[in-house]
């Protein structure tokens, strides 16, 4: 379906389009409490984030909230506590995620309380990692070509992360296997902003994620500008925090584009 | 004289007792206008005398008493009855000069009569003899569009596109720069029954909407109704657009033509037999690929880019009494690039009718409907080799009988049977391809519907068209149906049979318009209708896709129902030559559909689990003021109107304004014959925005800035105006050839509407996240070159 709407993205822009930067007069809806959690199997430090929304013409694009009573509970009832490293960055050390282990979100803050529970999801064996290249109107695109056998008769949800050149790591693509549950699968993989060129120094992260977080990020990656009625992605979080709890198992993976 | 109750129903079981009071008053008029004596009955059809062509809604009146007389149906039949006696008939049509026909009335009478088209000469005639079907008719809510009439009206890249220019009528509004997509009175796009020589058309739009699949060179005239719908019309909520395509001339071989910017036309006609049938033939077809082929880079080069479309028809008189219609439209679009990925959808659909007249007053049409449409998606590269594809279509099979009781008094009533069936997208893969095959169910469904309606004239001043039609929809199996809570998870899974029945909704649906008229020249009308839905579409772009789903009413999605009363005043003046209509109306809506966030239309074998249930109103008032003939002539249109939309889900509850609310929208449309030769002409346009969700904030995950929103709906798109300009120059005819040339500008003075607005992080400051917008169409200038011998 992607292909269609790239082809409706040709035919506009034949279509003598013209595109520029306007002033709009945008609401400041009253700021509202977002959320991350991430708990992944391949750090002894897990990172938690608590934010509010701001302003769309505000500058800049974290406001932390401090002062958070965060902990996370695994299954065997030990108890995480976050510390409060900068405002509204909470981290736990020593702090492994283990696959198919679930575990609690509690979250304190002004008086409210909000929770969430995922459960880790093994990870799925890589195959094999490359460059890939297509032409389209006579342009090369080069991704990140990753191959794994998904396993069948059972959902399955992706997670693609990449870090170009050392720069930050960005949301590449999130996936699932509604339509190639248990087959052999090579994902192509570029960050919609960043075109990959030969020689980057490219790192790759596979996360095998929830199904939270893949609506999520689904969400995030499906919202166009044609999208009729664009909504806020769906949130794990009782108690009416934007955002989302995801525990994932992860795989890292650095290659140069060829 | 008979009495009558008229019914305002407002449940459905005081409808239903109002309505069987109805026919009662019904019966005992027929009762005594068959008993009436020594009344004959003069029938016939009205023909154009150039080609043979019917003439819908031309009128028949006497001479000596205007008030007395009919007005051709759909297939140009008219029947009318009167006391033995003496009679000047005046029979006349726009566009057409008036004949007068002297009869002696001792018997039943055929008179199939000839017009020839022509400019009458002095308004006096004028407001004598044209018909003024705009006061008397009591029919309300309805636009009648002349191919003819607009064919000076400016259009985008100068193809002449009828779902655009109805776009230009009040209380329709537009889906979009350059769509051909509309909504009438706060409406869904999908809530429109578009019907081509009544047959369905599920998608009547090309390239995404900006052409409509129908070809102006193959139509004869387009209905447009708005409201008051008559009973022999049913399925959709908002409008019946019913379009018919001409029959093709009777005496002489023709041809006509026209090479465009975007697509040429060309169009054969010509006698079968002379006098007792012909043919018509019309194809249409764009020619960007052509470029696409001058490219050395053979993944452009083998790349598709085109539409086509074909109508034909043909038509034969058996006998004076029965005549029988065959028509056809096959269109495609097809689009691919190099030979990795391919995208075509098209529509067919055909048409078998047959008219007969079973006596002089009893007319019947039969008509058997087949209609089509599909997709079909191919992608092909190293990696993958997978085909989707969809197809709805369905079997129709229509029974109308007109009955001319007497000359104040005609009665119709049929039934309306239609299968359907719905293949949703299912994927084809092969063996090695990583992706799976894919099969969803098909569904299969039935409408039933039987209707019957009186247009009565109780006394000179009033005229009702009053009616009920009953409609049974039934959902069958095979396959198996799940039903889901408010939450969208499954509360039960049963499965079918083939042929079982898994639901049906029996529906009441009472109509009634009429019309009061103060004197010769003004008149209000009234009507109230109760419209169902069946078949739903489901998108969730702006833009409307092909491969947008549809779904047919079942366990979990109600029939969409509308309850609409209009009121209205009509006004001719100026002998006739200027109408005016103010019109007001309020409609709601019931069981309309919406979607949860992050819904999942695709391939989703629990599409019906992502939707929302919800109400629907929508008001206001529409102004049309038309100036119908002399050199200048055109009309001004405004409707002032809200349309909003209510779901638990969305917004707290609140009532909502619908995406194709717009306050204000306005047209001008002018043309001026500058001599025989000449003809310029201007559209001007103006609309409120598009009601449309904005984010109220921002926040960031990660590297990511995510937009915060609170509001469906909450914001306006900036205000939509443009002006059209055009110019058509005719070569001097010689008595075998004529052609024009027509010069136009799309936005003349370039605004820059706004298609879309998005919002982005600057790419200045990345910390600063601004809004921009997309505009479409800046000046578009475009030439046309029509022909015709």
């Amino acid at each position: 379906m992607n292909n269609i709407k790239f082809f409706i993205l040709v035919i506009s822009s034949l279509l003598f389009s013209c595109e520029d930067v306007i002033d709009l007069n945008l609401n400041d809806a009253n700021p509202q409490l977002v959320i991350i959690g991430e708990i992944h199997d391949q750090a002894d430090q897990q990172v938690i984030t608590l934010s509010k929304t701001m302003a769309f013409n505000q500058e800049g694009g974290f406001d932390g909230v401090s002062g958070a009573q965060v902990e996370v509970t695994d299954g065997l009832g030990v108890v995480h506590r976050f510390t409060e490293h900068s405002p509204g960055r909470y981290v736990a050390d020593h702090f492994f995620g283990r696959i198919r282990e679930t575990y609690h979100l509690l979250v304190r803050v002004d008086g409210n309380t909000y929770t969430a529970v995922s459960q880790m999801s093994p990870m799925v064996q890589i195959d094999s990692v490359g460059t890939a290249v297509t032409h389209l109107f006579g342009e090369e695109q080069k991704y990140v070509a990753i191959a794994y056998q998904d396993p069948p008769e059972q959902p399955n949800y992706y997670r693609y992360m990449l870090r170009v050149n050392g720069g930050p790591s960005r949301f590449a693509h999130a996936a699932s296997d509604k339509f190639n549950d248990g087959n052999y699968i090579t994902e192509h993989v570029s960050n919609a902003d960043e075109e990959l060129h030969t020689g980057d120094a490219v790192t790759v992260y596979m996360q095998c994620v929830d199904q939270a977080m893949f609506d999520f990020w689904n969400a995030v990656q499906l919202t166009n500008p044609g999208t009729a009625a664009p909504a806020n992605p769906p949130s794990n979080i009782e108690g009416g925090a934007l955002g989302y709890f995801s525990a994932y198992s992860m795989a890292e993976l650095n290659l140069e584009i060829k | 004289m008979c009495s009558i109750t008229v019914c305002l129903p407002i449940t459905k079981n005081r409808s239903f007792w109002g309505i069987t009071w109805c026919f009662v008053g019904l019966l005992s008029c027929l009762f005594d206008t068959v008993a009436a004596q020594s009344r004959h009955t003069i029938s016939g059809y009205i023909r154009d005398a150039g080609t043979g062509e019917t003439l819908i809604g031309a009128s028949v009146q006497l001479q000596n008493n205007a008030l007395t007389g009919t007005r051709t149906n759909s297939y140009g039949f008219y029947s009318l009855t009167l006391p033995e006696s003496d009679y000047v008939l005046v029979f006349s049509h726009v566009g057409y000069q008036p004949r007068e026909i002297a009869i002696r009335l001792n018997g039943d009478k055929p008179l199939d009569v000839t017009l020839s088209a022509g400019e009458l000469l002095d308004e006096v005639t004028i407001g004598r003899t044209m018909r003024d079907d705009h006061i008397r008719n009591p029919q309300m809510g309805v636009n009648r569009v002349d191919v003819n009439e607009i064919r000076h009206v400016p259009v985008l890249f100068g193809e002449k596109d009828v779902l655009k220019t109805i776009q230009l009528l009040p209380g329709v509004v537009s889906g979009g720069e350059g769509s051909s997509n509309f909504h009438v009175r706060g409406g869904a796009g999908d809530q429109n029954l578009i019907l081509l020589d009544e047959a369905t058309v599920y998608n009547a739009s090309h390239l995404f909407g900006f052409f409509s699949t129908f070809n102006s060179d193959a139509i004869k005239e387009i209905k447009l109704y708005k409201g008051g719908m008559p009973a022999q019309y049913g399925g959709r909520l908002a409008s019946v657009l019913d379009i018919l395509m001409l029959d093709g001339n009777q005496q002489a071989f023709g041809a006509q033509g026209g090479v465009g910017l975007i697509a040429s036309r060309l169009k054969v006609d010509g006698p079968i037999v002379a006098d007792r049938g012909s043919f018509m033939i019309s194809g249409r077809r764009t020619y960007a690929d052509l470029f696409l082929k001058l490219s050395d880079d053979p993944d452009i080069n083998q790349s598709r880019l085109y539409f086509y479309d074909l109508n034909a028809k043909a038509n034969y008189r058996i006998n004076e009494r029965n005549t029988v219609f065959l028509s056809g439209y096959f269109g495609r679009d097809v689009l691919g690039y190099s030979n990795q990925f391919g995208f075509d959808w098209g529509n067919v659909t055909s048409t078998l009718r047959w008219n007969s007249l079973l006596s002089e007053r009893m007319f019947s049409n039969t008509v058997l409907v087949f209609s089509d449409f599909n997709y079909n998606v191919a992608i092909t590269n190293n990696d993958f080799d997978f085909a989707i594809a969809s197809r709805i279509r369905n079997y129709n099979l229509k029974q109308d009988f007109q009955f001319y009781a007497s000359n104040s008094s005609t009665l119709r009533f049929g039934v309306d049977l239609l299968k359907q069936r719905i293949q949703p997208a299912s994927i084809e893969a092969n063996e090695d391809t990583p992706v799976n095959s894919l099969q969803l169910e098909d569904r299969r469904g039935a409408e039933l519907a039987a209707y019957l309606s009186h247009e009565w004239k109780p006394i000179p001043q009033l005229s009702l068209v009053y009616g009920l039609r009953i409609s049974n929809f039934l959902l069958f199996g095979p396959g198996n149906f799940s039903t889901y809570d408010e939450a969208g998870d499954i509360i039960q899974r049963e499965a079918y049979e083939k042929g079982e029945l898994v639901t049906h909704y029996l529906q009441f649906e009472p109509r009634l318009s009429l019309s009061y008229q103060l004197n010769a020249d003004k008149s209000i009308k009234f009507s109230y209708n109760r419209n169902t839905q069946n078949l739903h579409q489901l998108s969730n772009s702006t833009s409307s896709l092909p491969t947008d789903a549809w779904v047919m009413s079942s366990n979990n999605i109600k029939p969409q129902l509308a309850d609409q009363a209009a009121l209205g005043y009509y006004q001719q003046f100026g002998g006739n030559t200027f109408e005016f209509s103010i019109e007001t109306y309020y409609k709601y809506m019931q069981h309309q559909i919406d979607y949860r966030n992050g819904a999942d239309l695709q391939a989703n074998s629990h599409i019906e689990s992502e939707l929302l249930f919800g109400l629907g109103r929508a008001y206001g008032v529409e102004l049309f003021l038309k100036k119908k003939s002399g050199k200048f002539n055109g009309w001004l249109s405004y409707g002032l109107s809200r349309s909003e939309r209510q779901f638990d889900a969305i917004n707290e509850g609140r009532w909502f304004a619908a995406r194709q609310d717009r306050t204000h929208d306005a047209a001008a449309v002018a043309m001026y014959q500058l001599s025989p030769r000449w003809n310029v002409s201007a559209t001007f346009v103006y609309s409120t925005g598009n009601a449309v969700t904005f984010p109220s904030g921002k926040y960031t995950v990660g590297e990511e800035t995510l937009w915060y929103y609170t509001e469906r709906n909450g914001y306006r798109m900036p205000d939509y105006h443009r002006l059209d300009l055009g110019v058509t120059w005719e070569s001097k005819p010689t008595n075998r050839f004529a052609s024009s040339w027509t010069l136009g500008v799309y936005n003349a003075y370039n605004r820059k509407n706004a298609y879309l607005i998005d919002f982005r992080e600057s790419e200045k400051n990345p910390a600063v996240t601004e809004a921009y917008r997309i505009a479409l169409f800046g000046i578009i200038p475009s030439i046309t070159w029509n022909f015709k011998f």
